[in-house]
């Protein structure tokens, strides 16, 4: 498997990441993503990059696209989220699991960014236990005719607020089904949400959908396909993409630490001298390397398919945002009263930071999951290791 | 229910219920369910939660060689070895194409 970015794809994601990162901080405080940057994304090929090029996408393999997502978050964190949502959550999900119609109304103009799509699946009374028996997902579809009929109210949707495209799941009597919904249609009204603490630039917005009239053929895969072959492969793409987010935000404030610990002057020596911020570069050099190594083994391990990729990729996601947020909260820590103020980037890539450990299923949904395979794959005290 | 000689046993080289009854035993939560019958809905009685169903997917799809169309993607088709066993063996005796 194609293990790097090919050389041409680099640079421009280079280019890319110099042109954003000075910029990072003007988005998040005008809490915006210019469409420029989208179109910027677009031109690049990045909004299609893992889209089989069948469909006019990069069809990158699952390491190409993390060193992408590494390289593009680093710079940008809301840019990365657009390769979060529009990417992975929707347009892999399309590519993977909906049919020749859909992907041929939808997939090349998605790859190529000439429409921009976001996940809808959490609502204000519903978010982690989404898929469950439990949860109180209020969405809901009839079928009436040729078309379903969808009410409901998500909220938390990045880049609702300037989508053209939603996949919605929603739910008939607890049989989760999926749509893919044009901004357009009537009934749908889009509420922006200001004042998050990350992510800011990532056009957050509520969805609220009235007696949205959704034409038949834009189901996607089949009745009561939502929850388990459609949210779960979507959170699965989207986990992945996130754990990724968490390696770059970690690289990004290692730099930070280090490069700041080597030149400020306290008690006349660099304070990188001092151990006890020796100590904090050292846990962050050995976390970040860890972290990246995760997301390489959840990447090859997607590459092959294997089924063993599922609990990788929450592995990694899990690890990669808990360090992200330590990282970030050391570089905070090193760089003192500067750490704590906007003209620096340590603490908005602290609070980006803290948005990878809830989004894509929270720190301790991932626990949770991860505690059940180590429970089946290790408690029967028979395991040799896998090749 | 399919005993032997059912069209899936028919195939060479993978027995559907055998695979499918390893691959979900392999993969049962070690706070146990009990016993599997190939009646249980594995995600009622807890063997294994709804998330295991890609895998189950992506199990059935690459073992037995065939493609899974969307109108046979719900729970209720994955919810045991016996609906799954049905399935497989509906899938192979279409022709693809």
């Amino acid at each position: 498997m194609d293990e790097r970015l090919p050389e041409p794809l680099l640079e421009r994601a280079v280019d890319l990441a110099a042109d954003l990162a000075p910029r990072a901080a003007e988005f998040d405080r005008d809490e915006r993503l210019p469409r420029e940057v989208v179109k910027q994304m677009a031109e690049a090929g990045f909004l299609g990059a893992t889209v089989p090029a069948e469909w006019g996408g990069l069809g990158l393999t699952p390491l190409q696209y993390g060193e992408l997502t590494e390289v593009v978050g680093k710079a940008c964190a809301s840019t990365r989220a657009l390769l979060t949502v529009h990417t992975s959550l929707v347009a892999e999900t399309l590519a993977a699991r909906s049919s020749r119609r859909i992907k041929e109304k939808y997939l090349p103009d998605l790859a190529r960014g000439r429409r921009i799509a976001c996940f809808a699946l959490s609502e204000p009374g519903s978010g982690s236990d989404a898929g469950s028996e439990t949860g109180e997902m209020s969405t809901t579809y009839t079928e009436k005719g040729d078309t379903f009929v969808l009410d409901g109210h998500k909220t938390w949707i990045s880049f609702a607020g300037m989508a053209d495209v939603l996949l919605v799941i929603a739910t008939d009597g607890g049989v989760g089904s999926a749509f893919l919904v044009d901004r357009d249609m009537p009934g749908v009204e889009v509420r922006p949400i200001s004042g998050m603490l990350g992510n800011r630039a990532a056009h957050m917005a509520e969805v609220v959908l009235s007696g949205v009239e959704v034409p038949a053929e834009n189901l996607v895969s089949g009745i009561g396909a939502g929850f388990a072959f459609v949210a779960n492969r979507a959170l699965f793409h989207g986990r992945y993409s996130i754990a990724w987010a968490g390696v770059a935000i970690a690289q990004a404030a290692l730099e930070e630490m280090c490069a700041y610990a080597a030149r400020r002057d306290q008690f006349g020596a660099r304070i990188g001298s001092f151990q006890l911020v020796q100590k904090m570069i050292a846990d962050a050099v050995t976390d970040v390397s860890a972290a990246r190594e995760l997301c390489r083994r959840a990447g090859r391990l997607r590459g092959k398919r294997s089924p063993e990729a599922i609990a990788a990729t929450n592995i990694a996601k899990y690890f990669s945002s808990t360090v992200a947020s330590r990282v970030a909260s050391d570089t905070v820590q090193v760089l003192g009263g500067n750490g704590c103020w906007s003209g620096y980037p340590a603490e908005r890539l602290f609070r980006e930071a803290k948005i990878l450990e809830i989004i894509e299923g929270t720190s301790q949904v991932q626990q949770t999951l991860i505690a059940d395979f180590g429970l089946t794959e290790f408690s029967k005290k028979d395991w040799v290791g896998k090749r | 229910m399919h005993e032997s000689g059912s069209p899936t046993d028919a195939v060479p080289g993978v027995d559907a219920r055998e695979s499918i009854r390893d691959y979900i035993e392999a993969n049962t939560s070690a706070l146990g369910a009990g016993e599997l019958r190939d009646d249980d809905d594995i995600f009622d009685k807890g063997f294994v939660t709804s998330i295991f169903a890609m895998q189950l997917l992506a199990h059935i799809e690459n073992t037995f060689d065939i493609e899974v169309p969307d109108d046979y993607l719900n729970l209720q088709r994955f919810s045991s070895v016996e609906r799954m066993v049905e399935m497989v063996d509906e899938l192979r005796a279409v022709p693809s194409g």
